[in-house]
Protein backbone atom coordinates (compact mmCIF):
# COMPACT_ATOMS: atom_id res chain seq x y z
CA UNK A 1 0.00 0.00 0.00
CA UNK A 2 1.17 3.55 -0.78
CA UNK A 3 2.34 5.86 1.97
CA UNK A 4 -0.11 7.64 4.26
CA UNK A 5 -0.26 11.42 3.69
CA UNK A 6 -2.95 12.36 6.20
CA UNK A 7 -4.24 10.58 9.27
CA UNK A 8 -7.18 11.84 11.31
CA UNK A 9 -7.92 10.15 14.62
CA UNK A 10 -10.88 10.70 16.95
CA UNK A 11 -11.56 14.22 15.71
CA UNK A 12 -14.28 16.12 17.61
CA UNK A 13 -15.44 19.62 16.87
CA UNK A 14 -18.38 21.78 17.92
CA UNK A 15 -19.06 25.47 17.26
CA UNK A 16 -20.99 25.72 20.53
CA UNK A 17 -21.07 23.38 23.53
CA UNK A 18 -23.42 20.43 23.17
CA UNK A 19 -23.85 20.81 19.40
CA UNK A 20 -21.22 18.49 17.93
CA UNK A 21 -20.54 18.88 14.23
CA UNK A 22 -17.80 16.23 14.13
CA UNK A 23 -17.68 13.36 16.58
CA UNK A 24 -14.82 10.92 16.85
CA UNK A 25 -14.03 11.06 13.11
CA UNK A 26 -11.20 8.72 12.10
CA UNK A 27 -9.80 8.12 8.61
CA UNK A 28 -6.61 8.20 6.57
CA UNK A 29 -5.66 9.16 3.02
CA UNK A 30 -2.81 7.66 1.04
CA UNK A 31 -0.67 9.04 -1.78
CA UNK A 32 -2.26 8.53 -5.19
CA UNK A 33 -5.71 8.09 -3.72
CA UNK A 34 -8.98 10.01 -3.85
CA UNK A 35 -11.01 10.10 -0.66
CA UNK A 36 -14.58 10.92 -1.66
CA UNK A 37 -16.45 12.71 1.13
CA UNK A 38 -20.19 12.26 1.04
CA UNK A 39 -22.85 13.67 3.26
CA UNK A 40 -25.75 16.08 3.44
CA UNK A 41 -25.45 19.86 3.79
CA UNK A 42 -24.50 20.86 7.33
CA UNK A 43 -23.12 17.37 7.95
CA UNK A 44 -19.62 18.65 8.80
CA UNK A 45 -17.73 18.25 5.50
CA UNK A 46 -16.54 21.85 5.25
CA UNK A 47 -15.85 21.94 9.00
CA UNK A 48 -13.62 18.90 8.52
CA UNK A 49 -11.72 20.74 5.75
CA UNK A 50 -11.25 23.74 8.01
CA UNK A 51 -9.88 21.53 10.79
CA UNK A 52 -7.41 19.91 8.37
CA UNK A 53 -6.22 23.25 7.02
CA UNK A 54 -5.81 24.68 10.52
CA UNK A 55 -8.54 27.31 10.23
CA UNK A 56 -10.49 25.66 13.05
CA UNK A 57 -9.01 24.04 16.16
CA UNK A 58 -10.70 20.74 17.02
CA UNK A 59 -11.71 20.21 20.65
CA UNK A 60 -10.10 16.78 20.65
CA UNK A 61 -8.49 14.27 18.32
CA UNK A 62 -5.34 14.26 16.27
CA UNK A 63 -4.52 15.28 12.71
CA UNK A 64 -1.15 14.03 11.49
CA UNK A 65 0.58 14.76 8.19
CA UNK A 66 3.29 12.57 6.71
CA UNK A 67 5.97 12.99 4.09
CA UNK A 68 7.95 9.95 2.98
CA UNK A 69 6.65 8.10 6.00
CA UNK A 70 7.81 10.74 8.47
CA UNK A 71 5.54 12.92 10.55
CA UNK A 72 5.70 16.60 9.49
CA UNK A 73 4.02 19.71 10.96
CA UNK A 74 2.29 20.82 7.78
CA UNK A 75 2.54 19.59 4.18
CA UNK A 76 2.30 21.66 1.00
CA UNK A 77 -1.47 21.82 0.56
CA UNK A 78 -3.74 23.39 -1.99
CA UNK A 79 -7.42 24.12 -1.93
CA UNK A 80 -9.89 24.24 -4.81
CA UNK A 81 -12.90 26.29 -3.79
CA UNK A 82 -16.24 26.50 -5.56
CA UNK A 83 -16.34 29.31 -8.11
CA UNK A 84 -18.75 31.41 -6.04
CA UNK A 85 -16.21 31.55 -3.18
CA UNK A 86 -13.71 33.61 -5.16
CA UNK A 87 -13.72 37.40 -5.20
CA UNK A 88 -15.31 38.46 -8.49
CA UNK A 89 -14.62 42.16 -8.08
CA UNK A 90 -10.85 41.65 -8.36
CA UNK A 91 -9.57 41.50 -11.97
CA UNK A 92 -7.16 38.59 -11.45
CA UNK A 93 -6.22 36.84 -14.69
CA UNK A 94 -5.61 33.15 -15.31
CA UNK A 95 -1.88 33.81 -15.70
CA UNK A 96 -1.69 35.84 -12.47
CA UNK A 97 -3.44 33.15 -10.43
CA UNK A 98 -1.19 30.39 -11.75
CA UNK A 99 1.87 32.53 -11.16
CA UNK A 100 0.90 32.53 -7.45
CA UNK A 101 0.60 28.72 -7.20
CA UNK A 102 3.81 28.32 -5.18
CA UNK A 103 3.50 31.36 -2.94
CA UNK A 104 4.68 32.22 -0.36
CA UNK A 105 7.88 30.59 -1.67
CA UNK A 106 8.27 31.56 -5.32
CA UNK A 107 6.50 32.66 -8.49
CA UNK A 108 5.88 30.07 -11.21
CA UNK A 109 7.78 30.69 -14.49
CA UNK A 110 5.87 31.40 -17.70
CA UNK A 111 6.77 28.15 -19.50
CA UNK A 112 5.45 26.01 -16.65
CA UNK A 113 2.18 27.95 -16.67
CA UNK A 114 1.76 27.33 -20.39
CA UNK A 115 2.47 23.61 -19.93
CA UNK A 116 0.01 23.29 -17.02
CA UNK A 117 -2.77 25.00 -18.98
CA UNK A 118 -2.11 22.66 -21.89
CA UNK A 119 -2.23 19.72 -19.52
CA UNK A 120 -5.76 20.61 -18.35
CA UNK A 121 -6.85 21.41 -21.93
CA UNK A 122 -7.48 25.09 -21.23
CA UNK A 123 -7.42 26.63 -24.68
CA UNK A 124 -8.36 30.27 -24.03
CA UNK A 125 -5.95 33.15 -23.41
CA UNK A 126 -4.16 33.12 -20.04
CA UNK A 127 -4.68 36.89 -19.97
CA UNK A 128 -8.44 36.40 -19.49
CA UNK A 129 -9.86 37.50 -16.17
CA UNK A 130 -11.07 34.67 -13.96
CA UNK A 131 -14.45 36.34 -13.52
CA UNK A 132 -15.08 35.93 -17.26
CA UNK A 133 -14.59 32.15 -17.24
CA UNK A 134 -17.35 29.56 -17.15
CA UNK A 135 -17.58 27.22 -14.15
CA UNK A 136 -15.83 24.38 -16.02
CA UNK A 137 -13.01 26.61 -17.27
CA UNK A 138 -12.51 28.06 -13.80
CA UNK A 139 -12.17 24.60 -12.26
CA UNK A 140 -9.66 23.59 -14.96
CA UNK A 141 -7.58 26.63 -14.11
CA UNK A 142 -7.72 25.71 -10.42
CA UNK A 143 -6.63 22.20 -11.32
CA UNK A 144 -3.71 23.68 -13.29
CA UNK A 145 -2.84 25.65 -10.15
CA UNK A 146 -2.84 22.41 -8.15
CA UNK A 147 -0.50 20.90 -10.80
CA UNK A 148 1.90 23.78 -10.39
CA UNK A 149 1.72 23.92 -6.60
CA UNK A 150 3.57 20.60 -6.15
CA UNK A 151 1.29 19.98 -3.16
CA UNK A 152 0.84 16.41 -2.00
CA UNK A 153 -2.49 17.08 -0.33
CA UNK A 154 -5.30 18.60 -2.39
CA UNK A 155 -8.63 19.63 -0.90
CA UNK A 156 -11.49 20.01 -3.38
CA UNK A 157 -14.79 21.49 -2.30
CA UNK A 158 -17.49 20.55 -4.80
CA UNK A 159 -15.34 21.20 -7.89
CA UNK A 160 -18.12 20.02 -10.21
CA UNK A 161 -20.76 22.36 -8.82
CA UNK A 162 -22.64 24.07 -11.63
CA UNK A 163 -21.19 21.80 -14.36
CA UNK A 164 -23.33 19.64 -16.64
CA UNK A 165 -22.86 15.85 -16.79
CA UNK A 166 -20.19 15.99 -19.52
CA UNK A 167 -18.34 18.81 -17.74
CA UNK A 168 -18.37 16.80 -14.51
CA UNK A 169 -17.03 13.68 -16.22
CA UNK A 170 -14.26 15.61 -17.99
CA UNK A 171 -13.14 17.37 -14.82
CA UNK A 172 -13.21 14.23 -12.68
CA UNK A 173 -11.25 12.32 -15.34
CA UNK A 174 -8.62 15.07 -15.21
CA UNK A 175 -8.55 14.78 -11.42
CA UNK A 176 -8.00 11.00 -11.78
CA UNK A 177 -5.08 11.58 -14.14
CA UNK A 178 -3.69 14.24 -11.83
CA UNK A 179 -3.83 11.84 -8.89
CA UNK A 180 -1.83 9.20 -10.77
CA UNK A 181 0.71 11.60 -12.23
CA UNK A 182 1.44 13.53 -9.05
CA UNK A 183 0.91 10.73 -6.54
CA UNK A 184 -1.18 13.22 -4.62
CA UNK A 185 -3.73 12.53 -1.92
CA UNK A 186 -7.03 14.16 -2.84
CA UNK A 187 -9.94 14.90 -0.53
CA UNK A 188 -13.00 15.42 -2.67
CA UNK A 189 -16.26 16.81 -1.29
CA UNK A 190 -19.07 16.10 -3.72
CA UNK A 191 -22.84 16.19 -3.58
CA UNK A 192 -23.15 13.95 -6.60
CA UNK A 193 -23.16 10.47 -5.05
CA UNK A 194 -22.77 8.63 -8.37
CA UNK A 195 -19.65 10.63 -9.28
CA UNK A 196 -18.06 10.01 -5.89
CA UNK A 197 -18.77 6.30 -6.12
CA UNK A 198 -17.18 6.23 -9.57
CA UNK A 199 -14.06 8.24 -8.75
CA UNK A 200 -13.35 7.83 -5.03
CA UNK A 201 -10.92 5.08 -4.04
CA UNK A 202 -12.02 5.35 -0.44
CA UNK A 203 -15.11 6.97 0.97
CA UNK A 204 -15.95 8.94 4.04
CA UNK A 205 -19.66 9.23 4.71
CA UNK A 206 -20.24 12.00 7.19
CA UNK A 207 -23.26 13.41 8.94
CA UNK A 208 -22.34 15.12 12.18
CA UNK A 209 -22.14 12.46 14.91
CA UNK A 210 -22.22 9.59 12.38
CA UNK A 211 -19.38 8.67 10.06
CA UNK A 212 -18.24 5.68 8.04
CA UNK A 213 -14.87 5.27 6.36
CA UNK A 214 -13.61 2.45 4.20
CA UNK A 215 -12.79 1.38 0.67
CA UNK A 216 -15.41 2.07 -1.96
CA UNK A 217 -16.29 -1.61 -2.49
CA UNK A 218 -17.27 -1.95 1.16
CA UNK A 219 -20.05 0.62 0.88
CA UNK A 220 -23.56 -0.71 1.39
CA UNK A 221 -26.97 0.84 0.89
CA UNK A 222 -27.72 1.11 4.57
CA UNK A 223 -24.59 3.23 5.18
CA UNK A 224 -25.80 5.84 2.71
CA UNK A 225 -29.28 5.65 4.22
CA UNK A 226 -27.85 6.22 7.65
CA UNK A 227 -25.71 9.12 6.44
CA UNK A 228 -28.50 10.97 4.66
CA UNK A 229 -31.36 9.86 6.94
CA UNK A 230 -33.15 8.86 3.78
CA UNK A 231 -34.08 5.61 2.07
CA UNK A 232 -31.70 4.59 -0.72
CA UNK A 233 -34.40 4.68 -3.41
CA UNK A 234 -35.36 8.18 -2.31
CA UNK A 235 -31.73 9.21 -2.42
CA UNK A 236 -31.51 8.12 -6.04
CA UNK A 237 -34.58 10.23 -6.81
CA UNK A 238 -32.97 13.24 -5.15
CA UNK A 239 -29.79 12.54 -7.11
CA UNK A 240 -31.67 12.54 -10.42
CA UNK A 241 -33.40 15.78 -9.52
CA UNK A 242 -30.16 17.37 -8.32
CA UNK A 243 -31.54 18.06 -4.83
CA UNK A 244 -29.18 19.05 -2.05
CA UNK A 245 -30.13 17.38 1.22
CA UNK A 246 -29.48 18.92 4.59
CA UNK A 247 -28.30 17.02 7.64
CA UNK A 248 -31.77 16.67 9.13
CA UNK A 249 -33.38 15.23 6.03
CA UNK A 250 -35.30 12.03 6.74
CA UNK A 251 -38.48 10.13 5.96
CA UNK A 252 -39.45 11.96 2.77
CA UNK A 253 -42.56 10.65 1.12
CA UNK A 254 -41.68 9.87 -2.53
CA UNK A 255 -43.45 7.55 -4.89
CA UNK A 256 -40.86 5.57 -6.73
CA UNK A 257 -42.44 5.12 -10.13
CA UNK A 258 -40.88 7.38 -12.79
CA UNK A 259 -44.09 9.07 -13.86
CA UNK A 260 -44.68 10.32 -10.36
CA UNK A 261 -41.24 11.74 -9.75
CA UNK A 262 -41.90 15.06 -11.36
CA UNK A 263 -44.83 16.13 -9.22
CA UNK A 264 -43.62 14.85 -5.88
CA UNK A 265 -41.86 17.40 -3.74
CA UNK A 266 -39.51 16.67 -0.94
CA UNK A 267 -41.49 16.27 2.25
CA UNK A 268 -39.98 16.07 5.66
CA UNK B 1 1.70 79.63 -15.70
CA UNK B 2 2.38 81.76 -12.66
CA UNK B 3 -0.11 79.60 -10.76
CA UNK B 4 2.15 76.61 -11.40
CA UNK B 5 5.30 78.58 -10.52
CA UNK B 6 3.61 79.49 -7.19
CA UNK B 7 4.17 75.91 -6.05
CA UNK B 8 7.92 76.35 -6.35
CA UNK B 9 8.06 79.94 -5.13
CA UNK B 10 6.21 79.74 -1.84
CA UNK B 11 7.71 77.20 0.56
CA UNK B 12 4.34 76.30 2.16
CA UNK B 13 2.93 75.47 -1.30
CA UNK B 14 6.01 73.40 -2.21
CA UNK B 15 5.60 71.57 1.07
CA UNK B 16 1.88 71.04 0.39
CA UNK B 17 2.56 69.83 -3.14
CA UNK B 18 5.07 67.16 -2.13
CA UNK B 19 3.12 66.11 0.98
CA UNK B 20 -0.04 65.67 -1.11
CA UNK B 21 1.84 63.73 -3.78
CA UNK B 22 3.29 61.40 -1.13
CA UNK B 23 -0.20 60.91 0.29
CA UNK B 24 -1.54 60.20 -3.21
CA UNK B 25 1.16 57.56 -3.73
CA UNK B 26 0.29 55.85 -0.44
CA UNK B 27 -3.48 56.01 -0.83
CA UNK B 28 -3.28 55.04 -4.50
CA UNK B 29 -1.42 51.89 -3.55
CA UNK B 30 -3.75 50.91 -0.70
CA UNK B 31 -6.99 51.91 -2.39
CA UNK B 32 -7.57 48.80 -4.61
CA UNK B 33 -6.93 46.60 -1.57
CA UNK B 34 -9.42 48.50 0.59
CA UNK B 35 -12.09 48.46 -2.11
CA UNK B 36 -11.60 44.76 -2.90
CA UNK B 37 -11.67 43.80 0.79
CA UNK B 38 -14.86 45.87 1.17
CA UNK B 39 -13.22 47.98 3.88
CA UNK B 40 -14.67 51.30 2.64
CA UNK B 41 -16.73 51.89 5.76
CA UNK B 42 -13.81 50.66 7.86
CA UNK B 43 -11.54 53.40 6.40
CA UNK B 44 -14.12 56.00 7.38
CA UNK B 45 -14.29 54.45 10.80
CA UNK B 46 -10.51 54.64 11.31
CA UNK B 47 -10.33 58.26 10.16
CA UNK B 48 -13.15 59.26 12.51
CA UNK B 49 -11.46 57.31 15.29
CA UNK B 50 -8.31 59.34 14.60
CA UNK B 51 -10.17 62.49 15.60
CA UNK B 52 -10.27 61.24 19.18
CA UNK B 53 -6.47 60.94 19.11
CA UNK B 54 -6.11 64.40 17.58
CA UNK B 55 -8.37 65.92 20.25
CA UNK B 56 -6.37 64.30 23.06
CA UNK B 57 -3.08 65.29 21.40
CA UNK B 58 -4.18 68.89 20.97
CA UNK B 59 -4.73 69.06 24.73
CA UNK B 60 -0.99 68.61 25.20
CA UNK B 61 0.79 69.90 22.11
CA UNK B 62 0.81 72.87 19.74
CA UNK B 63 0.59 71.90 16.07
CA UNK B 64 2.49 74.84 14.61
CA UNK B 65 5.94 73.61 15.66
CA UNK B 66 7.77 70.62 14.19
CA UNK B 67 8.21 69.11 17.64
CA UNK B 68 4.53 69.60 18.46
CA UNK B 69 3.54 68.00 15.14
CA UNK B 70 5.75 65.01 15.92
CA UNK B 71 4.21 64.36 19.34
CA UNK B 72 0.71 65.04 18.06
CA UNK B 73 1.22 62.47 15.30
CA UNK B 74 2.59 59.95 17.78
CA UNK B 75 -0.25 60.29 20.27
CA UNK B 76 -2.90 60.30 17.51
CA UNK B 77 -1.42 57.17 15.96
CA UNK B 78 -1.24 55.37 19.29
CA UNK B 79 -4.80 56.19 20.30
CA UNK B 80 -6.19 55.39 16.85
CA UNK B 81 -4.36 52.04 16.80
CA UNK B 82 -5.75 51.18 20.23
CA UNK B 83 -9.24 52.18 19.13
CA UNK B 84 -9.22 50.21 15.86
CA UNK B 85 -7.52 47.07 17.24
CA UNK B 86 -10.88 45.44 18.17
CA UNK B 87 -12.22 46.17 14.68
CA UNK B 88 -9.09 44.68 13.09
CA UNK B 89 -9.54 41.53 15.16
CA UNK B 90 -13.24 41.31 14.40
CA UNK B 91 -12.76 41.64 10.64
CA UNK B 92 -10.16 38.89 10.29
CA UNK B 93 -11.46 36.14 7.94
CA UNK B 94 -14.69 37.92 7.10
CA UNK B 95 -15.95 38.05 10.66
CA UNK B 96 -17.16 41.51 9.86
CA UNK B 97 -18.85 43.40 12.64
CA UNK B 98 -22.23 44.76 11.68
CA UNK B 99 -22.52 48.16 10.03
CA UNK B 100 -24.29 49.30 13.17
CA UNK B 101 -21.27 48.38 15.29
CA UNK B 102 -18.88 50.30 13.02
CA UNK B 103 -21.27 53.25 13.05
CA UNK B 104 -21.43 53.10 16.83
CA UNK B 105 -17.63 52.98 16.96
CA UNK B 106 -17.03 56.06 14.90
CA UNK B 107 -19.78 58.21 16.33
CA UNK B 108 -18.54 57.34 19.84
CA UNK B 109 -14.88 58.16 19.08
CA UNK B 110 -15.73 61.32 17.13
CA UNK B 111 -18.20 62.58 19.75
CA UNK B 112 -15.75 61.93 22.58
CA UNK B 113 -13.00 63.64 20.58
CA UNK B 114 -15.10 66.77 20.09
CA UNK B 115 -15.98 66.90 23.81
CA UNK B 116 -12.33 66.48 24.84
CA UNK B 117 -11.29 69.19 22.42
CA UNK B 118 -13.97 71.53 23.73
CA UNK B 119 -12.89 70.88 27.31
CA UNK B 120 -9.13 71.16 26.96
CA UNK B 121 -7.63 71.60 23.53
CA UNK B 122 -9.74 74.21 21.80
CA UNK B 123 -7.35 77.06 22.47
CA UNK B 124 -4.32 75.21 21.11
CA UNK B 125 -5.47 74.13 17.69
CA UNK B 126 -8.32 74.22 15.26
CA UNK B 127 -10.06 70.85 15.10
CA UNK B 128 -11.83 71.96 11.93
CA UNK B 129 -8.45 71.77 10.16
CA UNK B 130 -8.51 68.06 10.92
CA UNK B 131 -12.09 67.60 9.83
CA UNK B 132 -11.66 69.02 6.35
CA UNK B 133 -7.87 69.38 5.98
CA UNK B 134 -5.78 72.55 5.92
CA UNK B 135 -2.43 72.68 4.16
CA UNK B 136 -1.47 75.82 6.09
CA UNK B 137 -1.02 73.64 9.19
CA UNK B 138 1.52 71.38 7.43
CA UNK B 139 5.04 71.46 8.87
CA UNK B 140 8.38 70.13 7.64
CA UNK B 141 7.82 67.18 9.95
CA UNK B 142 4.61 66.23 8.06
CA UNK B 143 6.48 66.24 4.75
CA UNK B 144 9.33 64.13 6.16
CA UNK B 145 6.85 61.77 7.81
CA UNK B 146 4.94 61.17 4.58
CA UNK B 147 8.25 60.65 2.76
CA UNK B 148 9.36 58.06 5.33
CA UNK B 149 5.97 56.32 5.11
CA UNK B 150 6.36 56.12 1.33
CA UNK B 151 9.81 54.56 1.78
CA UNK B 152 8.38 51.91 4.15
CA UNK B 153 4.87 51.21 2.84
CA UNK B 154 5.50 51.34 -0.92
CA UNK B 155 8.05 48.48 -1.05
CA UNK B 156 6.03 46.45 1.45
CA UNK B 157 3.01 46.46 -0.84
CA UNK B 158 4.45 47.07 -4.31
CA UNK B 159 7.14 44.39 -4.19
CA UNK B 160 4.73 41.90 -2.65
CA UNK B 161 1.93 42.50 -5.16
CA UNK B 162 1.50 38.80 -6.10
CA UNK B 163 1.07 37.94 -2.39
CA UNK B 164 -1.51 40.69 -1.95
CA UNK B 165 -3.26 39.59 -5.14
CA UNK B 166 -3.70 36.04 -3.89
CA UNK B 167 -4.74 37.32 -0.45
CA UNK B 168 -7.39 39.53 -2.06
CA UNK B 169 -8.68 36.93 -4.49
CA UNK B 170 -9.21 34.09 -2.03
CA UNK B 171 -7.97 34.51 1.51
CA UNK B 172 -8.90 30.97 2.48
CA UNK B 173 -6.98 29.38 -0.39
CA UNK B 174 -4.01 31.64 0.37
CA UNK B 175 -4.03 30.47 4.01
CA UNK B 176 -4.21 26.81 2.97
CA UNK B 177 -1.24 27.38 0.65
CA UNK B 178 0.75 28.49 3.69
CA UNK B 179 0.57 32.27 3.41
CA UNK B 180 0.43 34.03 6.78
CA UNK B 181 -2.89 35.72 6.01
CA UNK B 182 -3.30 36.94 9.57
CA UNK B 183 -0.09 38.97 9.20
CA UNK B 184 -1.29 40.43 5.92
CA UNK B 185 -4.59 41.44 7.51
CA UNK B 186 -2.94 43.25 10.38
CA UNK B 187 -0.24 44.85 8.19
CA UNK B 188 -3.06 46.25 6.05
CA UNK B 189 -4.81 47.71 9.09
CA UNK B 190 -1.57 49.15 10.46
CA UNK B 191 -0.60 50.73 7.13
CA UNK B 192 -4.13 52.09 6.68
CA UNK B 193 -4.08 53.69 10.13
CA UNK B 194 -0.60 55.17 9.56
CA UNK B 195 -1.57 56.68 6.22
CA UNK B 196 -4.87 58.08 7.51
CA UNK B 197 -3.25 59.68 10.57
CA UNK B 198 -0.38 61.11 8.49
CA UNK B 199 -2.76 62.49 5.84
CA UNK B 200 -5.29 64.16 8.14
CA UNK B 201 -3.86 67.68 7.72
CA UNK B 202 -4.13 67.44 3.94
CA UNK B 203 -7.50 65.81 3.40
CA UNK B 204 -9.12 65.82 6.81
CA UNK B 205 -11.05 63.13 8.67
CA UNK B 206 -14.08 63.39 6.45
CA UNK B 207 -12.50 63.74 3.03
CA UNK B 208 -9.56 61.33 3.25
CA UNK B 209 -11.93 58.54 2.32
CA UNK B 210 -12.10 59.96 -1.20
CA UNK B 211 -8.36 59.19 -1.50
CA UNK B 212 -8.85 55.71 -0.09
CA UNK B 213 -11.74 54.73 -2.34
CA UNK B 214 -11.96 56.56 -5.66
CA UNK B 215 -8.54 55.63 -7.13
CA UNK B 216 -9.18 51.97 -6.28
CA UNK B 217 -12.70 51.92 -7.72
CA UNK B 218 -11.34 53.51 -10.91
CA UNK B 219 -8.46 51.03 -11.18
CA UNK B 220 -10.60 47.95 -10.50
CA UNK B 221 -13.00 49.01 -13.24
CA UNK B 222 -10.43 49.87 -15.88
CA UNK B 223 -7.21 47.89 -15.34
CA UNK B 224 -6.69 44.90 -17.67
CA UNK B 225 -5.35 42.71 -14.86
CA UNK B 226 -4.86 42.61 -11.10
CA UNK B 227 -1.19 43.53 -11.11
CA UNK B 228 -1.78 46.78 -12.98
CA UNK B 229 -4.65 47.91 -10.70
CA UNK B 230 -2.02 49.24 -8.29
CA UNK B 231 -0.31 51.32 -10.99
CA UNK B 232 -3.62 52.59 -12.42
CA UNK B 233 -4.78 53.59 -8.95
CA UNK B 234 -1.54 55.44 -8.11
CA UNK B 235 -1.51 57.33 -11.42
CA UNK B 236 -5.16 58.34 -10.92
CA UNK B 237 -4.47 59.60 -7.39
CA UNK B 238 -1.40 61.57 -8.53
CA UNK B 239 -3.27 63.18 -11.45
CA UNK B 240 -6.22 64.13 -9.22
CA UNK B 241 -3.85 65.59 -6.62
CA UNK B 242 -1.98 67.79 -9.12
CA UNK B 243 -5.22 69.01 -10.67
CA UNK B 244 -6.88 69.50 -7.28
CA UNK B 245 -3.98 71.50 -5.83
CA UNK B 246 -3.74 73.65 -8.95
CA UNK B 247 -7.48 74.45 -8.86
CA UNK B 248 -7.47 75.08 -5.11
CA UNK B 249 -4.63 77.55 -5.53
CA UNK B 250 -6.09 79.21 -8.62
CA UNK B 251 -9.61 79.58 -7.26
CA UNK B 252 -8.71 79.95 -3.61
CA UNK B 253 -10.80 76.91 -2.68
CA UNK B 254 -10.22 74.71 0.41
CA UNK B 255 -7.70 72.02 -0.53
CA UNK B 256 -9.33 68.95 1.08
CA UNK B 257 -12.72 69.62 -0.49
CA UNK B 258 -11.21 70.47 -3.89
CA UNK B 259 -9.17 67.26 -3.92
CA UNK B 260 -12.28 65.20 -3.09
CA UNK B 261 -14.46 66.87 -5.75
CA UNK B 262 -11.73 66.66 -8.41
CA UNK B 263 -11.34 62.93 -7.74
CA UNK B 264 -15.07 62.34 -8.15
CA UNK B 265 -15.21 64.39 -11.38
CA UNK B 266 -12.08 62.76 -12.76
CA UNK B 267 -13.53 59.36 -11.93
CA UNK B 268 -16.74 59.96 -13.89
CA UNK B 269 -14.88 61.58 -16.80
CA UNK B 270 -12.41 58.70 -16.98
CA UNK B 271 -15.09 56.02 -16.75
CA UNK B 272 -17.10 57.87 -19.42
CA UNK B 273 -14.04 58.02 -21.65
CA UNK B 274 -13.27 54.33 -21.15
CA UNK B 275 -16.88 53.32 -21.93
CA UNK B 276 -16.93 55.47 -25.09
CA UNK B 277 -13.51 54.20 -26.15
CA UNK B 278 -14.63 50.60 -25.70
CA UNK B 279 -17.82 51.24 -27.70
CA UNK B 280 -15.82 52.89 -30.47
CA UNK B 281 -13.50 49.86 -30.62
CA UNK B 282 -16.48 47.50 -30.91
Amino acid sequence: MSEVILKVEGLCFSYKPGDEVLKNVTFSVHAGEILGILGPNGGGKSTLFKCITGQLMPQSGKITFFEEGLEIPRPAMTYLPQKDFANDSFPLTVHELLECARLPHALVPQEEITAALKRVSFEKSPQLMLRNLSGGEFQRVLLAKAYLSEAKLILMDEPTKGLDGVGQDNLLSLIQEFKKEKEAAILLIEHNIAQVLRHGDRLLCLNRTYHWHNERDQLEKNILEHTYHCEFEHLMIHETKGDILDHEHHACDHHHSNEEHSDQGEKE
Amino acid sequence: MSLIIDFFTYPFLTQALFSALFLALLCGLLSPIIVTKKFAFMGASISHGALLGVAIGLSFFEISSTQGSFFLFLITLLITLLAVAPLALATFRQRLPSDALIGLFFTATMGTGLLIHQASGSKKGDLLSYLFGNILTLTTFDLILLGILCAIVLPLFWLKRPHWMLFLFDEEAAAVQGMPTRHYHFILFFALTLVIVAGLKISGVILINSYLLIPGIFALRTAPNARSTFGYSIVFALKATLLGLFLANALDWPVGATLAVVQVLLFFLSIGYVVLFQKARQ
